[in-house]
């Protein structure tokens, strides 16, 4: 009689044999050291199922979150730095006086305050070099963006240092 | 092949936008398979703890590469399998490929020196499970780590190949031959009426 193979059992064991390969059951049921041998190797398979003794400790998950570097901690620092009163103050100043320089008529703007402060500056050279920059740029849409972003500023600088004041006190 | 998986997406989306909880969920979700890999690898105890640590530092660095081309599972383990590795030639532990060469220690040193165990050993000794544990720690560690992947954490031929870059065929031969190698040795050190009883 040709008895089974190591490799038969445990395919046979793993379920890896053909669900229409009967061979196996019907050697198993006429030979009786083949099922000794099968028997062993479920004593076997049910010792490796076992679940092994070593399992990291509960706190580990904590200690090591504990341990990791904030993810966050750039952009938190870049939000900070955005926000802060320094920036929107400086910020809402350029706003301001980049939207003076570029949409007003400061022959007539100038001249009324010529005319009340007695002042005798010239501001018409830098009105001319800020409007030369924006020609050299020569990028479609940019006025248009500019002024957005200088609204916004403005309305934000606004926002923080007088609606927010008043709100809080 | 892509493996996506909702959970598992949204799990890493989390971890990625910062949320340390998230992570939190991740260890938890893989503690057990990364103890397992680790347990079977690395022999001192005292710094088990410390390769598991390496190894979710190196996830939790790396999760954002991730791009479910394999299951999150297999990916991990795969981190853990390489970092028990580095660590074994670290300290230069042979990690054996084969274990024909471990057959012959097998025979003549363990089962030999088991003899003149103390009373509680040979009280162990009647615990069959033990007895198999005992044998499998003898076995290389790639053997060992492929009979715990596919016994308790029930992984395929082909995901177990994938976690430690081996073809499918090799890791059914070997998980074949250790456990041919484990029966043998079962058999060899107990009686019949001992296996049956």
């Amino acid at each position: 009689m040709k008895h089974l193979l190591d490799s038969d059992f445990q395919d046979y064991l793993d379920g890896n044999c053909p669900p229409n390969d009967n061979f196996i059951r019907k050697h198993l049921k006429t030979c009786e050291m083949c099922r000794r041998r099968l028997e062993q190797y479920n004593i076997l398979y049910a010792g490796l199922n076992k679940e092994i003794a070593w399992v990291l400790p509960d706190s580990f998950a904590d200690n090591l979150i504990a341990e990791l570097p904030d993810r966050t901690a750039p952009l938190k620092a870049v939000y900070k730095f955005l926000s802060s009163e320094v920036f929107l103050t400086f910020a809402g100043i350029a706003a301001a006086l980049g939207a003076v320089l570029y949409y007003i008529d400061f022959q007539v703007f100038m001249q009324f305050f010529y005319d009340i402060f007695k002042l005798e500056f010239d501001f018409t050279p830098l009105r001319e070099e800020f409007t030369n920059i924006i020609t050299l740029l020569n990028l479609p849409g940019l006025s248009f963006l500019l002024s957005g972003v200088l609204v916004l500023l403005i309305i934000g600088a606004l926002d923080r240092f007088i609606i927010q004041n008043l709100i809080r006190t | 092949m892509s493996d996506f998986n909702s959970d598992d997406n949204d799990l890493i989306e989390r971890i990625t936008s910062g949320d340390k909880q998230a992570f939190k969920e991740f260890i938890e979700r893989y503690r057990r398979l990364i103890s397992h890999i680790v347990f079977r690898m690395v022999d001192n105890t005292a710094d088990r703890e410390d390769v598991c640590q390496e190894i979710f530092i190196k996830a939790y660095k790396n999760l954002k590469n991730f791009k479910f081309q394999s299951q999150l599972s297999t990916w991990i383990g795969k981190i853990a399998f390489n970092s028990c590795v580095n660590y074994l030639r670290k300290l230069k532990i042979p990690m054996f490929d084969d274990i024909s060469i471990e057959e012959e220690t097998f025979d003549t040193v363990q089962w030999e020196n088991e003899e003149h165990e103390s009373p509680e050993h040979e009280i162990e000794k009647r615990d069959i499970a033990n007895r198999i544990k005992s044998a499998v720690s003898r076995l290389p560690a790639n053997h060992r780590t492929i009979i715990t992947l596919y016994h308790i954490d029930e992984m395929s031929y082909a995901q177990i190949g994938e976690i430690m870059e081996l073809p499918e065929g090799t890791v059914k031969s070997y998980l074949f031959r250790a456990r041919k190698l484990l029966k043998a040795k079962l058999m060899k050190n107990y009686q019949r009426e001992d296996i049956f009883r």
